[in-house]
């Protein structure tokens, strides 16, 4: 755009004969550099544009590690492609430099099935996974419209999301791990294929960072269990608010479909000359409503859909009878983008995201600006999670005025979004069209911590450079009022900062606690600076799913709240005085992923005080949000050495209308992790698999206790096929039913008794290991367990054992990180010295990280690995 | 850039409103096979149209229509996989289709391609004669045993060998012309048959399979005499003129009587698509316009015209695997993939395999497999893995062009399957029906 010039001047001369050195190291074909070939490299699906100086196509990690080195050593710029089917321009080359393309790396290297966990090369397309992963009965939900074409390394990048992510969420919560080349040309995994390793959460940081931060190898992500049936229904309304309102009124009615789209009249019709999917073109809007699940249960959840909509609509539903009318549905939805070009030969498409309840007014609002401006747009949108894709046309792309009057519209709309409290960008990335724009978003003191990210990664700018963030931003810090007054334990956020600041200027040490429940800190005496008085609802939007609490709020509160509701957030602890702020910085929670994401996936915003006294507020209370890099999971299982959380917007969901869990009496821990892989594979609705003392239980030692939450009929379903499963494994034991108990109850009360019960000799500590889930039993097979010793809890879904009292911790620690895992005291006392026996890959970036924004190493000090 | 001869071709209106209709998404590349082999964007629908745009600009300079330009735009197969997948209709073939007209008149040919170019589209391909005389060599190369020899040594020259490689087993049953072979049962219609040139020397069997299963149907199938080449390979080197005269020519010929018959029939997925794209062909010419808007309505695929018309169904058993592989130019071009497997569907006993990507070329596309052997070669190893895959005993074909291609695969692969026109695998199950009466 117009600071193209200026970037220009600044950029280095033409790489050319560098390349030509390189290419001598790579195999014939690799690299591109005839200039009438490069013309081909100019775009990517948006509407940018600039020439590369060259193209390199990766084939192996060597050749990454290569050209990284060699981009290093001439200070090239390298930008990764994927497909360049992206929105914003991030693989264009704006300003010249090398574009690193990986469509030759596009092999799925590793699928564990047992363990739900799929290893890709960034080259593979996104749809090869999804149909890969089906053909073993699992599910990799994520799907932009782009899938057809658009490669991992792409959708992480952006941190894509799609029409099913209002169920099940955004590419980011699929990541267990990933392996990088940083900036200076490291090869380096984050996470693995365990859950919650003792590391900050740089996979977050990646995801989304749009190539800035690192380049992605490959990524290791989690699984879920195909849904064996799926039913699509099209509803159609005479005006957009029927549609907006009909989709509030099913998620009131404790409904979640897999996906709720939305389509104006105007969308629909251009789709239809192309795809004829049958849309019903003479209505104001439509949704496509998608229902998955066990056959027995979509039926129902389709009548008490169709009751629902009967309030807004007159219209008949029309349910897809087969799955080729299904696809056609999808694949019409799909093609909108590419469709629109039979109307108009360019457009804007925007992608902004506005908490669901003000879709109504924010439609009014856009199409009142683009009448004012004489423009015409037509929309399609995910629904469920408030994202909008208006499509402002374009009738000549060569006509300046209009395509001036085109950004300018675009720009009111993204500011639209904004103050109705969302995001200028929900799936497509800031890249380079949106980047003006990050402004409204965040304050300067947010974009600069941003900023110290980038530059902690990719000092010499090398990784596409200038994307997200405008350049004239770089390196300029705030200065803050250091204030005298310190109180450890703040009333409000603003004392909070300015006691941090006090601190900072003091250079005195900081260990911050909740209400000190885990006491894990071992400081000594040192007094603590608490957020328990930094508690209760400061904004509540059932409607939107969502609430924001005060750091120091307990779980127990905060779940009290949202209950009057019928609501909750998926979260729980053993201490119910346990605060959110402290759940998260330790990032410990009850079993409930599988079905609900970790807390870091239930995140939408957080507001910090970093060491060094700014205040920042990362985050939207909307589920999709890709403006800058996603910094709230960063503070997740951080231990508060970053920055003191303040303040946290959490998603919230109906409470489930129903919730059992079976319990299986085990004679031993082999018998039981077998049963529990077996069963593992049969989890839909479940929301835990656990292995626990089967004290109180069942009269054997142990107990496989399987939890099911969600609707009655899916619950029925899933549990004659874990009759038939056990049957089929040949235990003849029945499992008894316990109505209203969960597995979470169960882990959370055999925390606190165990801890309760150590003797004097016996430390009152949690030791937690994480395991690929798969390995689970060959954990056990090389560990000696204390004789007489508390049977483990193992949490046999995410691969994690619980052990509580006196524990053989550095043996654990070396058999776990053979398996690719970790062991980590989790509550209660820590043994002194290091505790931790591992050591993350990423520890040059976690010490980076620290150091940038606590030079003195005042927050917790010695309490987390970094 | 005026150097650049008729590079006025890139910047009509109408050529230029095609060009911007691409907008670039990028929904295309999965559909490419040579995007599937390189990976590149120059060898990928999008990357081409790129190129082609920045050509019209002005910003390809003579010397790459000499080099990189032209050889991106030839190593296009114009299977139009790419069309199909097109949310925003583009039409790909169309711009290709001109693309290479600019890049023939601008590139340097060899003499020896001058010639056997030369060869083919003008001696052979516009002569039956001539080239059923050849066939006869053919056939005899083959029987007496020479073509085991020639393919052991190994000594051919590259083109030329690339012809030796797709040279099918011959049978010199040929059609006669301008003769009515009468319905079988009830007559129910009458037909004009375009038997197509290589079609007609090298694959005659399935010409003779079309007839019967015509006749069976009850159908009086006409031949007219006068027929020649659809203009296919001449469009596809670029050589408007030649093929603009055979179009005439086919629909003199065609037309004369065209009224009487249901429809005109071909069974070559390529010549179909030619055929049916007529108008285009000649939509500047005053004299042709309406006939061939005339002509193309009539002209039907054999499996498209079977699968609305089919009177008797086969009744004989094939205890088979079968894998229909679709032809680019009818699945993409003329929009034909669901008739043909609803026909295989109708045999008893005939278990219908889908491959992978069925919709995927096989490398044959018109001479392809002869100018750009080892990219063909790549492609057509990919097919075969994906056919084997199938487990299917059989390997159904829709066009000459494959059905040739595919033969070279099977011998290529090592592969133990077989590969036959669909028509003729109809015409199997209606003989073995009679047989099991008799």
């Amino acid at each position: 755009m117009n600071e193209n010039a200026e970037r220009k001047a600044m950029s280095k001369p033409s790489p050319i004969r560098q390349l030509n050195d390189l290419s001598r190291t790579l195999r014939p074909g690799q690299v591109i550099s005839d200039a009438v070939e490069l013309l081909t490299y100019r775009t990517d699906a948006a509407l940018d544009h600039g020439d590369p100086d060259g193209v390199i196509l990766a084939q192996s990690d060597e050749d990454v590690l290569r050209v990284i080195a060699w981009a290093c050593a001439n200070h090239t710029a390298i930008i990764a492609r994927g497909a360049g089917t992206g929105l914003s321009g991030g693989a264009v080359p704006e300003n010249g430099g090398v574009l690193l393309g990986f469509a030759r790396m596009n092999k799925i290297t590793e699928l564990d099935r047992e363990g739900r966990n799929v290893t890709a090369e960034v080259g593979v397309v996104n749809q090869n996974l999804d149909e890969y992963v089906k053909k073993f009965g699992l599910y990799f939900p994520p799907d932009p419209a782009s899938g057809r074409s658009s490669t991992i390394g792409g959708n992480v990048a952006e941190n894509a999301g799609g029409p099913h992510c209002f169920k099940y969420g955004v590419t980011t919560n699929y990541i267990t791990g990933m392996d990088i080349v940083s900036a200076e040309g490291n090869l380096i995994r984050l996470g693995g294929r365990a859950l919650d390793y003792p590391e900050y959460d740089f996979i977050s940081l990646v995801t989304g960072s749009e190539g800035t931060l690192a380049v992605i190898l490959r990524v290791m992500f989690r699984l879920l269990r195909n849904p064996p049936a799926v039913k699509t229904m099209m509803a159609a309304f005479d005006t957009v608010e029927e549609a907006g309102n009909a989709v509030s009124a099913i998620i009131s009615r404790g409904l979640i479909p897999a996906t709720m789209e939305f389509m104006d009249q105007k969308m629909m019709g251009i789709i239809e000359d192309y795809a004829h999917a049958g849309y019903p073109v003479q209505a104001g809007a439509a949704l496509i409503i998608e229902v998955d699940g066990y056959a027995e249960s979509l039926t129902h959840q389709m009548d008490e859909i169709k009751e629902t909509l009967k309030e807004y609509t007159k219209w008949e539903v029309r349910i897809a009878a087969s799955a080729e009318e299904r696809e056609k549905i999808w694949f019409g939805r799909k093609s909108a983008v590419g469709a629109m070009a039979r109307l108009s030969p360019g457009y804007l498409l925007l992608d902004g995201t506005v908490p669901r309840s003000k879709l109504a007014s924010t439609l009014t609002a856009i199409t009142r600006v683009c009448e004012e401006k004489q423009l015409q747009v037509a929309y399609v949108f995910h629904a469920g999670d408030g994202n909008l894709h208006p499509f402002i046309l374009i009738a000549d792309p060569e006509d300046e005025a209009l395509l001036k009057r085109v950004v300018e519209t675009g720009a009111q709309i993204m500011k639209i979004c904004v103050d109705e409290g969302g995001s200028i960008t929900g799936e497509h990335g800031i890249g380079t069209g949106k980047r003006p724009f990050m402004h409204l978003m965040y304050n300067d003191d947010e974009i600069r911590a941003m900023l110290d990210v980038k530059e902690v990664f990719d000092p010499q700018e090398i990784l596409n450079p200038g994307k997200v963030f405008h350049p004239r931003n770089l390196g300029i810090r705030s200065e803050n009022n250091i204030d005298k007054k310190i109180n450890l334990v703040p009333a409000s956020i603003a004392e909070a900062a300015r006691s941090v600041r006090g601190l900072a200027a003091q250079k005195k040490p900081l260990y911050i606690e909740g209400r000190g429940t885990k006491g894990i800190y071992g400081r000594n005496g040192t007094e603590g600076l608490s957020t328990r008085s930094l508690n209760g609802v400061i904004d509540y939007a059932l409607p939107d799913l969502y609430i924001t609490v005060g750091a120091g709020t307990s779980i127990a509160e905060l779940q009290a709240v949202l209950a009057a509701d019928a609501m909750w957030t998926p979260a729980g602890s053993p201490w119910p005085d346990a605060t959110i702020g402290g759940m998260l910085a330790t990032n410990f929670n009850a079993p409930l992923r599988m079905k609900y994401g970790s807390l870091r996936d239930n995140l939408l915003a957080v507001m910090v005080v970093l060491p060094d006294g700014r205040l920042v507020r990362f985050g939207k209370p909307v589920v999709k949000n890709v403006a800058g890099y996603d910094l709230p999971k960063l503070f997740v299982g951080s231990y508060g050495t970053l920055g003191l959380i303040t303040e946290v917007t959490l998603k919230i969901t109906p409470l489930p209308r129903k919730r059992v869990s079976l319990v299986l009496p085990c004679d031993d821990l082999t018998a039981g992790l077998e049963s529990g892989k077996g069963l593992l594979q049969k989890c839909l609705t479940a929301s835990a698999l656990l292995l626990c003392d089967g004290t109180g239980l069942v009269d054997t030692p142990l107990a496989l206790v399987y939890t099911l939450e969600g609707l009655t009929e899916d619950i029925d379903a899933e549990i004659s096929q874990v009759d038939q499963a056990l049957q089929d494994m040949g235990i003849n034991r029945k499992p008894t039913i316990l109505d209203g108990i969960s597995g979470s109850e169960l882990w959370e009360k055999w925390i606190l008794q165990g801890l309760a019960a150590t003797s004097v000799e016996e430390p009152a500590s949690l030791f937690r290991i994480g395991l690929p889930p798969a390995k689970l039993g060959r954990f056990f097979d090389g560990v000696r367990l204390e004789a007489g010793s508390r049977p483990p809890c193992v949490d046999i879904a995410n691969g994690l054992i619980y052990m509580l009292g006196k524990v053989d911790y550095r043996t654990m620690q070396v058999q776990a990180k053979q398996l690719g895992g970790y062991g980590i005291f989790a509550a209660g006392e820590r043994p002194a010295g290091d505790a931790w026996g591992y050591v993350p890959e990423s520890i040059s970036f976690m010490k980076k990280l620290k150091n940038r924004w606590d030079p003195h190493n005042l927050f917790n000090p010695g309490v987390f690995i970094v | 850039m005026d150097d650049i001869e008729k590079i006025e071709l890139l910047r009509t209106p109408d050529y230029k409103r095609k060009l911007i209709q691409c907008i670039h998404c990028g929904l295309c590349l999965q559909a490419c096979p040579t995007y599937a082999i390189f990976s590149t964007e120059m060898d990928a629908p999008r990357g081409r149209i790129a190129l082609i745009r920045a050509a019209a600009e002005g910003k390809i300079g003579v010397e790459a229509f000499q080099g990189s330009f032209s050889r991106h735009i030839q190593l296009c197969l114009a299977c139009r996989s790419c069309e199909t997948a097109c949310p925003s209709g583009v039409k790909y073939g169309e711009l290709i289709e001109t693309a290479r007209i600019v890049v023939e008149q601008n590139r340097s040919i060899s003499l020896a391609e001058r010639f056997l170019r030369w060869m083919g589209t003008h001696e052979l391909m516009l002569h039956p004669r001539a080239l059923k005389g050849l066939a006869r060599l053919l056939w005899f190369y083959e029987k007496i045993g020479l073509q085991t020899v020639v393919r052991s040594i190994d000594l051919l020259p590259k083109p030329i060998k690339a012809m030796e490689t797709i040279l099918p087993p011959i049978d010199l049953d040929f059609i006669e012309t301008g003769k009515v072979y009468p319905a079988m049962n009830k007559k129910r219609g009458q037909v004009l048959f375009f038997i197509g040139c290589i079609q007609e020397a090298f694959l005659a069997p399935i010409n003779r399979a079309t007839v019967r299963v015509l006749q069976r149907n009850g159908y009086d199938v006409f031949i007219p005499a006068g027929q020649t080449c659809c203009g296919a390979a001449h469009l596809h080197l670029g050589d408007v003129a030649t093929a603009q005269a055979v179009a005439r020519q086919n629909i003199d010929v065609f037309t004369k009587q065209a009224d009487e018959y249901d429809a005109i029939i071909n069974n070559a997925g390529g010549c179909g698509a030619s055929l049916k794209e007529y108008p285009h062909l000649l939509i500047d010419d005053p004299d042709y316009k309406e006939s061939a808007v005339q002509f193309s309505k009539k002209v039907k695929d054999i499996s498209e015209f079977l699968a609305e018309k089919m009177s008797q169904p086969p009744r004989g058993a094939l205890n088979l695997r079968v894998v229909y592989s679709d032809s680019c130019h009818l699945r993409h071009a003329q929009k034909v993939s669901r008739q043909p497997r609803e026909l295989l569907k109708m045999i008893p006993g005939l278990q219908l395999m889908e491959a992978q990507m069925p919709e995927r070329c096989c490398g044959s596309a018109g001479v392809y497999n002869i100018a750009q052997v080892d990219t063909a070669n790549e492609i057509l190893d990919a097919k075969m893995a994906d056919l084997q895959a199938s487990r299917a005993d059989i390997i159904a074909t829709a066009n000459t062009g494959c059905t040739m291609q595919l033969l070279a695969g099977v011998r290529r692969s090592g592969s133990p399957q077989r590969v036959m026109h669909l028509v003729e695998i109809l015409d199997l199950s209606y003989r073995a029906e009679k047989e099991v009466i008799q």
